[in-house]
């Protein structure tokens, strides 16, 4: 077998290794779990699943899961007869019953001719003396279905009575990782203000607290850096799929936790507390919901924590000093005269009786609570939910350093950053077919134009197999980038031709012909690489995958595939 | 026609051009720099404001710009989403050059009649301290980039007029697309200061090509190597100039386009700085020097 030459195993060996880098799978199916609502989450499915089927069908892409979750979980309306003391009605209902009931009386009715204060007496045929009744029949009232969703680990199969809301995404296909803009997503770029600047210290520890909110949250599919911008230390953010508010309310919040008794902090979140009981229905979770006030339902979350000893001695202490209060009922025990205060950010969010048995005692086991509210029984436990979930979070991560300015926030589209790939990658395509066109014009010869698109070809390739490789995430940036550098590429390409085109004058050896042309070819480079190097580090680093890509890109093209072109070239003209 | 010849008798009067296109383009700079105190417009990722891309058809415009500004009592610019390649209506995006508190989104819900949710809405905020320290990040980034690429090629030539000859045509291939960019009011975002840097490196490499084939090679006489390299540069620049032109109506995104358009603008004004100005210095440079040795020598 005839050897290829040095230079073209070369650009061989690297085209393999980006093939291994790349890693492509072609037998992918299914869709990606990107986030979850409450229904779906509680029957364990998580974020990163695979759904493969729903119902038995299998999911071709997002767009088909999409329409197979919302037909598989939609609920057909039926009729509903009702009929009360005074009055009776028929109507449609899908998700909600349209009246709630409060010992037999109906109230907050959203069905005409059906008045609150009415007394119910028979529903769908069924009559209703006694709340006994009632009870037999309220769950079979609304019509439900049974949802199966099969992902690659198991079968879940769950009731639901409204449509179950999954987002899903396409699974990666190869290793290459797509930027946020032709993802979707929010990118958030976050300063800290206080009173002393932050250190690089400071901003490690801020990114580290970040870092585990989030994963509590179940945002594993982030970013977190820090960026420097003339100056400032700030930090970026780039998460698929979560709003601004919720930036806002999670992250940008400083968290600062303190239990207090009177005006004396007994311990605060993070360090003082080792323990924090979370997703655990033992020692975690609502556990109780009433009518708080006219329109106004409450509830109320408990969840246990351990206390550090320091901690505890501080709380025996405190609380040596304090005076035991009779309790109000009968047998009760009595209590402290001072509560134990929770603030959050400065905001009172609880007041907690102390029993008179914990007075001076070094106890390390401590019951926090606290409220949710909302207008109907459902939002007031979400909002409980949401404060129980912030406030386990804020004990176990500990408060940020510094108070946290959103400077930056851009979130894209996800449907929308779908395309924008698609068309970029067009936009590559038609660039490389005119830049042979353009080549072919000029010298009208298939022995030139056929190396110059392996060139340009393996080039692009090459470089994504750097992008999988070190896990860049590819940004439009990146692909103007590739663009870029696959332009210079062919100046170089046309510089090389020729050269060795020059036949006429044979003062020179093939190897004196291309040592000419890479003196042009490496003072391009130079240049090139020095004009691009500054903003590798500017703009907060937003730019580094436009700066990288051709960087790379041309790096690749001067030690790599040129000189493989070269050595293709000289083989294909010199016979 | 004989290029060789043409070339010998007129290449200082080519010097012309280049010349009235510098004059032009500062002028254009200097008159926009008096007037507004700015290089040029900023858009909302150098200058602080809000940007937000609705993928709505059938969106009017004009009616939705006096009602946010009627609502929101700031100036607000809407400007129409098209799709070149397929001449259709994409959507709208709505600009604000303040930094404003209040949830756009929901007014514009209420000026557009459509519901917006995150596959049909995209929104980029900039506080206008941030705008500024990237804006001037970048200025740095394009003078810091211009010197290291002035070392390089000082370091290849060690002549400091074909040195100097190459950095005057990079100054041009910047300053006039700028002036260009300038008169077409064209607000230029982060990634089009980008394409200025990708500039500074890609125009010099004809010049480098230039200025190498003159001095360093001995075959020919001076015109035919400036001829020579002059085939060469032309493919180099007409080939990339296709593929980013094209990839310029192909491409929907303002990112791509804004720095496509600029590189494009850039490229064929180095035709002129480098075949009309650089030859021409390089010629009357060796034709001085060769003068000399024959003085001396």
């Amino acid at each position: 077998m005839k050897s290829f030459g040095v230079r073209i195993n070369l650009l061989i060996v690297m085209l393999v290794l980006s093939l291994i880098a790349i890693a492509p799978k072609l037998d992918v199916e299914g869709v990606e779990i990107k986030s979850l609502d409450a229904v779906s989450k509680n029957q364990g499915l998580s974020i990163g699943e695979v759904v493969k089927e729903v119902n038995g069908v299998k999911v071709e892409n997002t767009e088909n899961f999409i329409g197979l979750l919302k037909e598989a979980s939609y609920i057909d309306p039926i009729k509903i007869n009702i009929i009360t003391d005074k009055s009776s009605a028929n109507y449609f209902a899908q998700d909600d019953l349209l009246f709630e009931l409060d010992n037999l009386t109906i109230k907050n009715s959203k069905i005409a001719n059906i008045k609150d204060g009415e007394i119910l007496k028979g529903i769908n045929g069924v009559k209703i003396n006694n709340a006994e009744d009632w009870e037999g029949i309220r769950y079979d009232l609304l019509p439900s279905k049974i949802v199966r969703i099969k992902t690659e680990k198991k079968e879940y199969v769950f009731q639901v009575n409204k449509e179950v809301e999954i987002n899903v995404k396409e699974v990666s296909r190869s290793n290459i990782k797509k930027g946020l803009d032709l993802e979707g997503g929010t990118r958030v770029l976050l300063k800290p203000v206080g009173e002393k600047k932050a250190s690089d210290q400071d901003i490690r520890n801020l990114i580290d607290v970040i870092s585990d909110r989030l994963d509590i949250y179940g945002l594993a599919d982030k970013r977190i850096r820090a960026a420097d911008v003339d100056g400032d230390k700030l930090i970026l953010i780039e998460i698929a799929g979560i709003s601004k508010e919720e930036v806002q309310d999670f992250i940008a919040t400083q968290g600062k936790f303190e239990a207090k008794i009177g005006n004396e902090t007994v311990f605060t979140g993070g360090n003082d507390v080792p323990f924090v009981c979370k997703e655990d229905g033992t020692c975690s979770g609502v556990r109780a919901c009433n009518l708080a006030s006219e329109g106004q339902y409450g509830c109320r979350f408990e969840f246990s924590i351990k206390l550090s000893t320091e901690s505890a001695k501080r709380h025996a202490r405190i609380t040596e000093k304090l005076d035991v209060v009779a309790g109000t009922g009968f047998g009760s025990e009595g209590y402290l005269s001072k509560p134990l205060d929770l603030y959050l950010d400065d905001e009172l969010i609880d007041s907690l009786q102390i029993s008179s048995s914990l007075k001076g005692s070094e106890t390390t086991d401590i019951l926090i609570s606290g409220s949710g509210f909302g207008a109907d029984q459902e939002t007031a436990l979400n909002d409980a939910l949401i404060n129980m979930e912030k406030l386990q979070t804020v004990l176990i991560t500990g408060s940020l350093p510094f108070q946290l300015e959103i400077v930056k926030i851009d979130s894209i589209s996800p449907i929308f950053g779908g395309e924008f790939l698609k068309n970029a990658v067009l936009a590559g395509g038609v660039a490389v077919i005119a830049v042979l066109i353009v080549v072919f014009i000029r010298y009208r010869n298939f022995k030139i134009i056929f190396p110059m698109m392996i060139t340009l070809l393996s080039e692009i390739f090459i470089i994504l197999g750097f992008a999988g490789l070190f896990r860049w995430n590819l940004d439009l940036a990146a692909i103007a980038g590739i663009i870029a550098s696959v332009g210079t590429g062919v100046d170089d390409q046309i510089v090389i031709t020729d050269e060795i085109l020059k036949g006429k004058e044979q003062y020179f050896n093939w190897k004196e012909k291309l040592k000419r042309a890479f003196f042009i070819i490496f003072v391009a480079y130079a240049a090139t690489l020095a004009a691009m190097l500054p903003l590798v580090w500017a703009v907060a680093g937003l730019l580094r995958g436009f700066a990288i890509a051709t960087i790379v890109g041309v790096t690749i093209g001067v030690f790599i595939t040129r000189p493989a072109f070269g050595a293709m070239l000289e083989k294909l003209m010199n016979k | 026609m004989n290029w060789e010849k043409f070339l010998e008798k007129n290449y200082k009067k080519l010097f012309v051009v280049p010349l009235l296109l510098l004059i032009f383009s500062l002028v254009v700079i200097g008159y926009f720099f008096n007037k507004t105190g700015e290089l040029f417009y900023r858009d909302v990722s150098l200058k602080g404001g809000v940007s937000a891309t609705v993928y709505e058809k059938g969106i009017d415009a004009e009616n939705l710009e006096k009602f946010l500004e009627e609502k929101l009592g700031t100036d607000v610019f809407v400007r129409k989403l098209g799709d070149i390649a397929t001449d259709s209506d994409v959507g709208v995006v709505v600009e604000i050059g303040d930094d404003v508190d209040t949830d756009l989104k929901k007014n514009i819900e209420e000026g557009t009649g459509k519901v917006l949710d995150e596959k049909n809405f995209s929104i980029e905020q900039v506080s206008s301290s941030l705008g500024e320290s990237f804006y001037q990040g970048l200025l740095k980034a394009v003078l810091i980039s211009f010197v290291l690429m002035g070392i390089v090629i000082f370091i290849a030539f060690r002549n400091f007029v074909p040195s100097a000859a190459v950095l005057l045509s990079a100054f041009l291939d910047i300053v006039f697309p700028l002036a260009i960019i300038q008169l077409a009011e064209i607000k230029i975002n982060a990634a089009g200061i980008a394409a200025f840097l990708l500039v500074i490196g890609y125009s010099v490499d004809t010049d480098i090509l230039l200025t190498t084939k003159v001095l360093k090679r001995k075959e020919g006489n001076i015109y035919e190597r400036v001829i020579d390299s002059t085939k060469t540069g032309l493919t180099m620049t007409f080939a990339t100039v296709a593929a980013l032109s094209i990839a310029y109506f192909v491409t929907t995104s303002f990112i791509l386009k804004q720095m496509f358009l600029i590189i494009v603008i850039a490229l064929l004004v180095d035709i002129i700085s480098t075949y009309f100005m650089n030859s021409g210095i390089l010629i009357w440079y060796c034709k001085k020097k060769e003068k000399n040795e024959k003085f001396w020598g």
